[in-house]
């Protein structure tokens, strides 16, 4: 196993069978393991919650899967996987929503779930930092993601984002946006989709977090989730 | 020379006041008919009223101009006047400017007998150019299609076509000299001939009014009629939209059913196979000649996962997503997810590279696994047995966005084409089963991001296939 696979995995899913092959597996990687086939069965055990990895089924009886979802996630910062047949947009997007890391849809094989496991792991480690919001120090032009981890900003880049942050999480348009970053006007606005291209690049690349900025296609960009410490305000 | 049965001065006002009396009459229907021939017929009244109080005012023995002319060209203008308002629309557009020009030509030839002092000649001719209006104004009348089936037209035509018949009866009088050269002049016949002039006035406003009223009425069962039809065709649609709604709901439930009674076993037939084949261990298996056998059902259980996965997706997945991508994933992971969905038998031959740094993206896991599903199992149908399958994921900076792409050295000639990625465009090989709904996903996945899924022949020879999706 390596070094950033959990050591503890908590399974909840109602399919018996599903998860005692899925528990012997992950058992033969050197996990322990903890199987549950409800939500209350779950909420009966509260070690369970000090597990270091979570894979949870969406339909469990009882209590739904995404109410558990929200719970583990306001308990602390585990990886959350959820492994459900459900396929609909509104499975994954109340998942994701209530704080799951990833979302698989069954049937999966057992070595897709460990390699998933690594990518959220590795993503995220296995120690997250209690951070819900990115912040943005505009005295020195840093942006801290919810991990914590520091890029520094050109002072394009900077210019950028104090105009997005400026909108207060509205949609910025193009051409605005290229003023306020002073970036040579040009066709499609290219050099401006260059510029916020590389900037959420390097966000990326250095925090592995996925940048706080959206693409509204056809009309500009957005920035949701950060914190504005404006100068001298320190 | 005769008397006047009734004097000469009250009649003209008689016959005044019954036109101002029908004029105010028909002035109050405007608001309920949007008829354009009701206020060229209230144009040609007041034109005719204005001429009454000239002819009332006139010298007994006149012989300045517009004495007569006035009060003549008014005349003959209220009849032309009339002949627009009882034409159809069409034919009203086509003869206005003709009538104007005949109008003017009239005034013309009239002051030219006026001057002339050819008195008799100036009646014959207004008597007989009335009687040639009034004649037209009943054919107008009985040709105008939207009065079709009305009473008043018959009353209209015949009150007109009579009129007509006295007019030219005047008019042979004044042309034989047996007429003083006036309308309102002493004697019994003329007294008679306005007396049922008076008469015809007032039958052909019955007829007019009856006309109109007739036409509104018709107008309002055609609409209450119309407003049936549509509250017949709502219900009808609604009925429709109920019955489709049945049909969705039954779609949902086979899809249910799809997905919980028919992926979940296999879900747990494979979690079984992979926990027979972990325990008992591939050389034990291969020892067994089991090796071969097991693999096939691997095989086997994922042809049958992505085919439903394909199903489900192309028939309702993709049609209620275009508006729900909001949600941040990572690109990498989810091509790892894909590659790893592929039959075991067929892994080692994938090779997945780029995997180096995260790619984040806004997007649907769920259709970007099996569009990615879709190209590696294209990729691995079309190839030459034992070649090399490399899929790649990288982010493009002159496009801006992430790529997908997928090469294979096709085991026939590859010929890229647009057609490939049509629903059930089976790529023109035969030695290839399916349905053709793996490459339309691919492109359909790719039109939901804002992307775009793209085939051409590489450098080296091989096939690539190239899902873009803009970050």
């Amino acid at each position: 196993m390596t070094e950033t696979f959990p050591t503890s995995i908590c399974l909840v899913d109602d399919d018996v069978d599903f998860v005692s092959f899925l528990s012997r597996y992950l058992e033969a990687r050197g996990c322990t393991v903890m199987a549950f086939n409800s939500a209350e069965a779950f909420l009966e055990a509260p070690e369970a919650l000090l597990m270091q990895f979570f894979l949870v089924d969406l339909t469990l009886p009882g209590a739904d899967g995404v109410d558990l979802i929200g719970m583990i996630r306001a308990h602390g910062n585990a990886g959350i996987i959820v492994i459900s047949g459900r396929m609909g947009p509104d499975a994954f997007s109340s998942a994701l929503a209530a704080g799951a890391d990833m979302f698989i849809n069954k049937p999966v094989r057992f070595d897709q779930v460990y390699q998933a496991i690594l990518s959220v792991t590795r993503r995220i480690g296995t120690a997250r930092v209690v951070a819900r919001n990115w912040g943005y120090d505009e005295n020195d032009g840093s942006l801290i993601s919810p991990s914590g981890n520091n890029v520094q900003l050109t002072k394009t880049e900077r210019k950028l984002l104090s105009a997005l942050l400026k909108a207060g999480g509205a949609a910025v348009d193009r051409p605005t946006l290229a003023k306020a970053g002073d970036i040579a006007a040009s066709k499609d606005d290219r050099n401006l989709d260059a510029a916020m291209f590389r900037m959420r690049r390097r966000i990326e690349k250095t925090t592995r977090e996925a940048a706080p900025l959206r693409t509204i296609h056809g009309s500009g960009y957005v920035a949701a989730g950060v914190e504005h410490m404006p100068r001298n305000n320190k | 020379m005769g008397e006047f049965l009734i004097d000469v001065t009250t009649v003209q006002w008689a016959y005044f006041g019954l036109l101002i009396a029908f004029t105010i009459c028909l002035a109050m229907l405007l608001p309920l008919t949007s008829s354009s021939g009701l206020k060229w017929w209230l144009l040609s009244n007041l034109t005719t009223a204005a001429a009454m109080p000239l002819f009332i005012w006139r010298p007994i023995v006149a012989t300045e101009a517009l004495t007569f002319l006035l009060p003549a060209t008014l005349i003959v203008s209220s009849a032309a006047l009339k002949l627009l308002a009882v034409s159809s629309p069409g034919l009203r557009r086509r003869i206005r400017w003709p009538l104007a020009g005949t109008v003017f030509a009239f005034a013309v030839c009239y002051q030219i007998l006026d001057l002339t002092g050819m008195g008799t000649q100036r009646f014959s001719l207004s008597a007989g150019m009335l009687c040639i209006l009034t004649a037209a104004v009943a054919f107008a009348a009985k040709y105008n299609s939207l009065w079709a089936g009305l009473w008043g037209r018959k009353l209209l035509i015949a009150a007109f076509a009579f009129s007509s018949v006295i007019l030219g009866l005047l008019f042979l009088r004044a042309v034989t000299g047996g007429m003083p050269g006036a309308y309102f002049s002493p004697g019994k016949t003329e007294s008679i001939t306005f007396a049922l002039n008076i008469i015809q006035v007032i039958v052909v406003h019955i007829g007019f009014i009856a006309l109109l009223v007739g036409r509104v009425s018709k107008i309002t069962a055609f609409k209450a009629a119309r407003q049936q039809q549509l509250i017949r065709g709502r219900k009808l649609a609604e009925e429709h939209s109920r019955q489709m709604e049945l049909i969705a709901q039954e779609r949902r439930g086979l899809l249910d059913l799809l997905s919980h009674e028919v992926r979940q076993p296999l879900n747990n037939a494979q979690a079984a196979l992979q926990e027979v084949s972990r325990t008992i261990g591939e050389r034990k298996l291969q020892d067994l000649g089991m090796s071969q056998p097991v693999s096939r059902l691997h095989n086997t259980i994922d042809q049958v996962v992505l085919a439903l996965s394909n199903a489900i997706v192309g028939t309702s997945v993709i049609e209620r997503q275009t508006d729900q991508l909001h949600h941040e994933l990572e690109i990498t992971a989810i091509a790892e997810l894909a590659s790893g969905d592929c039959p075991i038998g067929e892994q080692p031959r994938i090779r997945l590279t780029g995997l180096t740094e995260p790619i984040f993206m806004q997007g649907d896991p769920i259709l970007l696994r099996l569009a990615f599903r879709n190209l590696l199992d294209n990729a691995i149908k079309f190839s030459a047995p034992a070649t090399p399958v490399t899929a790649t994921v990288r982010v493009d900076s002159d496009r801006f966005g992430v790529v997908f792409d997928v090469f294979n050295t096709p085991k026939e000639p590859f010929h890229p084409h647009a057609r490939l990625f049509e629903r059930a465009h089976r790529g023109g090989s035969q030695s290839v089963s399916g349905k053709g709904l793996g490459l339309f996903i691919v492109q359909e996945v790719a039109t939901i991001h804002n992307g775009t899924a793209s085939a051409r022949i590489a450098d080296d020879g091989r096939t690539c296939f190239e899902l873009f999706l803009p970050l």
